[in-house]
């Protein structure tokens, strides 16, 4: 569905240039969920910004490839190279950002943020027959019809990110993109919205790519998981694998830093904090920070290889 | 320290022209501004006037020192007075509460519609010249007040919610207290701008008054200058000396106090990190 | 509910400034130590030589109840209150004899009303444009510049500029005419545009200085709100950058101009006077200066009672209006 291949993509500062994404190499695939996993400020947000094509000022894309293949309708493929994705924004792949007050204009009505959207492709004539759509639409995903026409502040805010779920996945893409889609809800919403993400993904069969910073979410939807760390993706496998047999220290750190039923003690995070992204370190980005450190990571950078059956590792250790 | 904003700079340093010229200058007039006929009539700019002289026999440029001082002079009277009204009046509704707030915002609310120069038209007209600044700058008060007073109200309201009034208050300080200690240095920038503000928006009125003729005539201001020239035909005798310094000194007057308000308010946006 | 809580607070807002405007034009005068009675009086016995006792007892009296002077103050107020409420009446105008003072001030409502209508809506419309144009490309030169010119336009009152251009496109250009003297009968084509011709100096000088704080305050507001999660997320839907631009950031940053004006509407009006005045525009401005210059007391409390009224309910208009363009308001 996805090929990214050794994408670097840097914030330009006055302090030079922020290595968000350094050397990534992903694919993603069809009909999967694949979730991205990290700290806050690890590059996981700037990766799918990458994912997206939406790299405005400081943003840069510095180097590598990025190739979507998004199978038509008509059996046909459509190659996409990197700076290309934007014009199929919406149609074949979309964004879900995360919830907030303001994530709908409030003075306008629902039904008119689903038009916009449509943009030139539905004439004005169009209008009605676009409008049944759209209420079919809500009606499959159980939404009342009365959200067209709320204006934004009228819902909750659980309501008003399904809305946001909706207008997202209303043309079906073939890849929708989640931006920590669930954080700053509650945990009775979150379910909800996680419940209705996956339940889109298995009626469309199409890849949902989600970020997010709580390991369960990950672990409840998730097919295949990414780790990131300091700009690069150290771990890449099928989630149960990933949890049950975590290779790199930075995902056994975080699997353990997971609260379970019958604990006694406060579980610790990780000590430390990741290097700055100004200026990373040469060896593995980890090593400050990691309990197995050798050598050889001060030195060289750990290559990402297959280490068990589709399951990478970019680890000294492996 | 933040940098200064360029219009904070450029303002200042000529606020500071204005001050030299208002206040300093005048003690060194060789003439009274208010004798008529103390030098030739309708002479050119020349070393001995430098502005020239007008068609009284005054000299164009100790005049303007004089306008430019009682000027000033009422701009900063009306703003220092309104700002010290509107900051106790907006603090006490903010945190009193209750039907005080309702009834003092009720109370802003109508004099802010209410347009000042009306009202000061019928004064003067009844006094008939023998208005004097200091009635002019009262009834201008009066009206000045209740923008300050909105604009802290609503930032007392902000700020009586937040922990730190709470925890003041829990630990046993007086309403005094907490309003100097807590409150102040929230609101000091907005107020410096408010007050540079006031004294433009002052001026302004004033000058308005005084260009038809309505402030007091006897004490030179830059309107009363215009309202004098205007009257004894400055424009059509092509006198534009006259007529151009204090219409000159009134806009770029008007474009300092403008700079140093706005620059203000940027200067204290950036140093509270915004 | 909480609409209607709103609307009935509006209202008695309303009704408070007019109470307390025209409370304070009443009490002005009267707590003057000049008498405007004994001021009339002198005026005429300056102008008229001679007048016996009781003739000048007979005009005191007179005019003490032309003036509605006459009972004490609080049969005054009420008599004052009634006959504005009631029969809009101000009694005659002494400069025209024996106009009714609320003739000659309906015969300058349309001039003051369509002067400062027209530049005023026009200001604001050009202000927000530009402002929002500059706001939203906030990063272009031609923002930049404008906003500079807009900074150094702005604090100059109306009446200055109005000066300047009087100089300029009146009496060094003979383009327009010094002081508004209109031509031809009303309702004909001559007149109109007579009437165009003179109001075009003092309109742009209102619109001029007015539309420099537009473009300021509508910057600021616009470059704020671009920011906002609605215009990201618009934007990353792939809404046309028009549309986000009009519908997304416009619509939001107009609503708190709109707020604006109503609070801006009685300084607005106090330039405008002035300009009329200095341009001799037949409107409320002119008339109250005509009433100055003639000690026309019954005039000038009339006319300035009018500003009074038509500055409260123009804002009020505007604050009415308001919750029907902002649904955060309608539809608690």
């Amino acid at each position: 569905m996805m090929q990214l291949t050794d994408v670097k993509a840097y914030y330009d500062t006055p302090r030079g240039p922020v290595q968000a994404v350094d050397g990534v190499t992903l694919d993603i695939r069809e009909n999967e969920v694949l979730s991205i996993a990290g700290e806050s400020g690890c590059g996981k947000s700037t990766l799918v910004k990458v994912l997206y094509d939406y790299m405005p000022h400081p943003l840069r894309l510095v180097s590598g490839e990025i190739l979507a293949t998004i199978p038509q309708d008509n059996g046909e493929t459509l190659t996409l190279r990197e700076h290309e994705i934007r014009d199929y924004w919406w149609r074949h792949i979309s964004y879900i950002p995360q919830a907030s007050m303001s994530i709908l204009n409030p003075v306008v009505r629902v039904e008119r943020q689903f038009y916009d959207a449509a943009g030139g492709r539905y004439a004005r004539g169009n209008r009605r027959e676009l409008r049944k759509q759209i209420i079919s639409y809500l009606r499959e995903l159980e939404l009342p019809e009365e959200v067209l026409t709320s204006f934004p502040h009228q819902l909750s805010g659980g309501m008003r990110q399904r809305v946001i779920v909706a207008l997202a996945t209303f043309m079906h893409p073939k890849i929708v993109l989640g931006d920590e889609p669930t954080t700053a809800l509650d945990v009775v919403v979150q379910r909800g919205i996680l419940t209705m993400l996956t339940r889109l993904q298995r009626q469309m069969q199409n890849t949902l790519v989600i970020v997010s910073h709580d390991m369960g979410v990950h672990y409840q939807i998730s097919d295949r998981m990414a780790i990131m760390y300091a700009g690069k993706i150290v771990e890449l496998g099928p989630t149960e694998a990933l949890f049950h047999g975590a290779m790199h220290p930075y995902t056994d750190n975080l699997i353990k830093s997971l609260p379970r039923i019958g604990d006694r003690d406060v579980r610790t995070g990780i000590p430390g904090a990741p290097p700055s992204l100004l200026n990373p370190p040469k060896g593995c980005r980890f090593e400050a920070r990691c309990p197995h450190v050798m050598d050889v990571c001060r030195r060289e950078e750990p290559p990402f290889h297959e280490e068990r059956d589709d399951h990478m590792v970019a680890c000294h250790l492996f | 320290m933040i940098k200064m904003n360029w219009r904070l700079k450029v303002g200042l340093a000529l606020l500071l022209v204005y001050i030299v010229l208002g206040f300093v200058l005048p003690q060194f007039s060789p003439y009274d501004p208010r004798t008529w006929n103390a030098v030739p009539r309708n002479l050119s700019p020349s070393w001995t006037h430098l502005l020239g002289t007008t068609n009284l026999g005054q000299d164009t440029f100790w005049v303007l020192t004089w306008a430019t001082q009682n000027s000033l002079f009422i701009g900063i009277l009306v703003a220092f007075f309104a700002t010290t009204i509107g900051v106790a009046v907006g603090l006490t509704a903010g945190f009193k509460g209750g039907i005080i707030d309702r009834a003092l915002t009720l109370v802003m609310d109508s004099f802010i519609v209410i347009p000042a120069l009306p009202i000061l038209i019928l004064l003067s007209s009844l006094l008939r010249g023998r208005v004097s600044l200091l009635v002019i700058g009262s009834v201008l008060i009066l009206f000045n007040w209740p923008w300050p007073a909105r604009q802290i109200r609503s930032v007392a309201l902000s700020l009586r919610e937040r922990e730190f009034i709470n925890t003041a208050s829990f630990s046993g300080q007086g309403t005094a207290t907490i309003i100097r200690k807590e409150i102040f240095p929230y609101i000091t920038n907005w107020t410096m701008a408010n007050f540079v503000n006031t004294v433009l928006v002052a001026i302004a009125t004033e000058t308005g008054l005084a260009v038809i003729g309505l402030s007091s005539l006897e004490t030179a201001t830059l309107g009363g200058m215009i309202y004098w020239a205007l009257q004894h035909q400055a424009v059509l005798g092509e006198r534009w000396w006259w007529i151009g310094s204090p219409v000159v000194a009134i806009m770029v007057l008007f474009i300092t106090l403008f700079l140093v308000s706005t620059g203000f308010s940027k200067y204290s946006a950036l140093r509270r990190g915004r | 509910m909480r609409f209607a809580v709103f609307l009935a607070s509006r209202i008695l807002t309303y009704l408070l400034v007019m109470w307390i405007g025209i409370t304070t034009v009443f009490f002005v005068p009267r707590f003057m130590p000049t008498d405007p009675v004994e001021a009339m009086l002198g005026r005429v016995q300056a102008q008229g030589g001679f007048m016996e006792v009781q003739q000048v007892e007979a005009l005191r009296r007179s005019l003490t109840t032309a003036f509605g002077l006459e009972g004490t103050l609080w049969e005054q107020y009420v008599g004052f209150f009634r006959n504005i409420l009631f029969e809009r009446d101000f009694g005659p105008s002494l400069a025209m004899f024996p106009t009714p003072v609320s003739t000659l001030i309906a015969e300058a409502l349309p001039w003051t009303l369509g002067l400062l209508l027209t530049a005023t809506l026009f200001a604001w419309v050009l202000g927000n444009i530009i402002g929002l144009l500059a706001g939203y490309r906030d990063d272009r030169f031609y923002s930049k510049v404008l906003e500079a010119v807009a900074v150094i336009i702005y604090p100059i009152p109306y009446y200055i500029l109005a000066l300047v251009l009087i100089i300029f496109f009146a009496y060094l250009l003979p383009i327009f005419p010094m002081a508004t003297s209109v031509r031809g009968i009303p309702g004909t084509l001559q007149f109109f545009q007579s009437v165009i011709h003179n109001s075009i100096l003092p309109g742009i000088s209102i619109v001029i200085v007015g539309f420099g704080w537009w473009v300021i305050s509508m910057k600021a507001l616009s470059s704020a709100i671009a920011e906002e999660d609605f215009v990201y997320f618009a934007r990353l839907r792939g809404v046309r950058e028009n549309r986000i631009m009009i519908d997304y950031v416009m619509r939001n940053a107009v609503l708190p101009q709109i707020t604006a004006l109503a609070l801006m509407l009685g300084g607005i009006f106090n330039g405008a006077l002035i300009t009329e005045i200095l341009f001799s525009y037949p409107g409320l401005g002119s008339l109250i200066h005509l009433a100055v210059l003639q000690s026309d007391y019954n005039l000038l409390m009339g006319a300035i009672t009018l500003s009074v009224v038509a500055v409260a309910t123009a804002t009020m208009v505007i604050d009415l209006v308001y919750p029907f363009l902002d649904p955060r308001i309608r539809y608690k």
